[in-house]
């Protein structure tokens, strides 16, 4: 949902919807939402800038942990104040809670300067290098989660351990319907906040796991579709809080299928799809075959921004639906990249690396990056793979597959520096050595070939 | 006397980057190049707690270090890392006492002098952005005052000897051993930060031009 609310209509949209409370809503590095309960005159006389929150709101890790081992210029020197800006457009209110809204904020400093580590701002920043160029993009994300039948409190006591599944079997089927039938009475609760938000949805399906659920939203514009990611997700955990189920976007609960989160996207311009044209052999046009190239060359420095925990590796296992190799193919669901490009108003690219745990702000910042470097240097696409690309011999391109190697491969990537900015992946890969460090000293278990109780307990609910 | 190789597996997890930086900086020591030289045989390393463990291999002047414990270590030296007073506890002593010596004189630190540690952190940490232009180490034991850089210092680290030389050669973290109580210092956050990073760097053996 989008208004075009200013700060003299906002007392009047205030007053008509009966809200006496903003919720502010903003996104760390690691993707996890964080803000306040505001009045609503505190709300409105802290406009243009918004409220002061503590920096470390935004420089500490999933764990708590501040930011200590490394700095960033716009940060405060003794863990003073940032500020969170309410994006206006994002307003809405709760519909279950009357007196509540909600507002989605971009990290801005004492001078109301954009934090150059604010996801959201990072995003908004690589969507404007597109606008410039005179393109449209529009995004989706495909939210798989896990439900289960028993609440947080239940599980977090039996330390994540025989987790009961909202299904029909314990076998991992996919688009069962009476496998879905136990997911209906969450997901009819989920849907109706979502559309209260003004979140449109597409479907929702069983999916491979025992009580996995697969949501998809309907493509927007790209602030917008990472916004909605952010906000579906609080949903879905309000929901479970109050219905007494748990849900998780972990990406790798146990041996079965791990949560993705695919992600699909198209580019137009003046209303008429860039990737597809109708004269070429393939129906791709030249900024396709540029933007995929450029995707195509920056996938392994992309890996980090995809799968950003020590938990997101564990998915990217051969024949577990996760791509592992560095390629693109035509309606190939094995590859990194799957291109559909049958018509124009289907064109689109679906990038399948994405773990259910990753930042959907940075995510698409990455892809936009990627696809603008393909376009600037003009980049030929490489060869399409056909085949399976799952099983495959020594020799073909291997993705990164743990942590530290995808924090190597983006302080590799000149391309990501470029467009990101080399203070932006240097600090980001800092923090993905946090975790990795956080994970080896505290507790984890790099011998455990199964998720680890350190994993869940950072990351079931929070994530 | 460097003939000392000493090798890392692939992607290797923290202990081993952490073991394998203590023994790049011990190669310069007689008795530890002499130990290794004369020294062949598998052993272990283990946290008593948390599942960190590393095998040292060690062969022919070479030492290889990797995750896990595995199943041809013939020692096993089970200790608190955090705690360099515990007692560790070590299996197969009995059957293999010489490799036990040897695996001490190998895993032990070999101190060196403060005004040398503080001189090469310096060097290291001046190639990093943003550093101040000099910090004051202030040694507790005797009251000595160790200045860095160029002009007068506004930034200063206070600790005996042995806490100043651990921190500042790598052995642990500088915000660590301010938190834990074993420096003190006068320090704004953004250069506690930056400082940090630069022993981190060295912990983990990776500083630039080491």
């Amino acid at each position: 949902m989008s208004n075009s609310l200013d700060e003299n209509s906002l007392y009047d949209w205030l007053d008509r919807h009966h809200v006496d409370v903003v919720r502010t809503h903003a996104t760390t590095l690691d993707g996890i939402g964080v803000g306040k309960y505001v009045h609503r005159n505190k709300f409105t006389k802290t406009l243009p800038r918004g409220h002061a929150i503590a920096d470390m709101a935004l420089t500490q890790d999933i764990g708590g942990t501040p930011h200590l081992t490394f700095w960033h210029e716009q940060r405060q020197a003794a863990f003073g104040d940032i500020h969170m800006q309410p994006d206006l457009a994002t307003l809405v209110s709760d519909g279950t809670d009357k007196r509540l809204g909600h507002c989605i904020a971009d990290f801005v400093t004492d001078a109301g300067e954009p934090m150059a580590l604010c996801p959201r701002s990072t995003l908004k920043r690589m969507v404007s290098n597109l606008t410039a160029d005179g393109f449209e993009m529009k995004a989706t994300f495909e939210l798989e989660f896990y439900l289960f039948g028993e609440s947080f409190d239940s599980i977090r006591r039996k330390k994540y351990q025989n987790l009961q599944g909202a299904s029909a079997s314990s076998l991992a089927n996919i688009y069962l319907l009476r496998n879905a039938y136990h997911g209906t009475r969450f997901m009819d609760e989920v849907i109706k906040r979502l559309e209260w938000k003004g979140i449109a949805w597409e479907g929702w399906n069983d999916e491979a796991g025992v009580g996995q659920i697969e949501l998809n939203l309907e493509p927007t514009d790209p602030v917008s579709a990472a916004d909605n990611v952010v906000r579906t997700k609080q949903i879905l955990y309000e929901v479970a809080v109050d219905m007494e189920f748990a849900v998780t976007f972990m990406s790798k609960l146990s041996g079965t299928y791990g949560n993705g989160m695919h992600i699909h996207h198209s580019l137009s311009r003046d209303g008429i799809s860039a990737f597809f044209d109708a004269t070429s052999d393939d129906n791709r046009s030249g900024i396709m075959r540029h933007w995929l190239a450029g995707l195509v060359d920056t996938l392994p420095g992309a890996v980090s921004f995809l799968c950003p925990t020590i938990n997101s590796f564990r998915r990217m296992t051969d024949f577990s639906a996760v791509p592992t190799t560095s390629d693109w193919g035509e309606q190939n669901k094995s590859t990194a990249l799957r291109t559909i490009s049958d018509s124009a108003a289907a064109s689109r690219i679906e990038y399948r690396i994405g773990a259910g745990d990753l930042n959907p702000y940075l995510a698409l910042a990455v892809i936009i990056a990627g696809g603008m470097t393909g376009l600037e240097r003009q980049l030929p696409l490489p060869a399409e793979f056909t085949g399976l690309a799952w099983g495959l011999p020594d020799g073909y391109p291997r993705l990164p597959n743990t942590i530290m190697k995808a924090v190597e491969a983006a302080n590799a990537s000149e391309a990501l520096k470029h467009w990101l900015g080399e203070d932006f992946v240097s600090y980001w890969t800092k923090t993905r050595e946090l975790e990795w460090l956080a994970f080896h000293t505290e507790g984890g278990d790099p011998a455990s070939k199964s998720p680890t109780l350190w994993e869940f307990e950072r990351y079931f609910a929070l994530i | 006397m460097n003939d000392i190789e000493v090798r890392l597996e692939e992607d290797a997890v923290p202990i081993v980057r952490v073991l394998g930086a203590q023994f790049q900086r011990s190669r310069h020591d007689p008795v530890f190049a002499r130990t290794v030289r004369n020294t062949r045989g598998v052993f272990a390393l283990a946290s008593s707690k948390d599942p960190q463990s590393a095998t040292i291999r060690v062969a022919n002047g070479r030492i290889s270090l990797h995750r896990g414990i595995a199943s041809d270590a013939r020692l096993v030296i089970t200790t608190d890392f955090d705690d360099d007073t515990a007692k560790p506890a070590v299996k197969g002593l009995l059957r293999h006492p010489l490799l036990a010596i040897r695996a001490a004189r190998i895993l032990a630190v070999y101190p060196r002098p403060l005004e040398a540690v503080a001189q090469h952190f310096w060097s290291l940490a001046s190639q990093y952005p943003n550093m101040p232009p000099a910090i004051e180490f202030h040694c507790t034991d005797d009251d000595t005052h160790l200045p860095v850089g160029t002009g007068s210092a506004d930034i200063h680290f206070y600790g005996t000897r042995k806490d100043l030389v651990a921190t500042f050669s790598g052995g642990t973290l500088l915000v660590q051993a301010m938190m834990q109580g074993r420096l003190k210092g006068i320090c704004g956050l953004q250069d506690l930060a930056r400082l940090t990073e630069v022993t981190k760097d060295l912990m983990l053996g990776r500083a630039p031009n080491e």
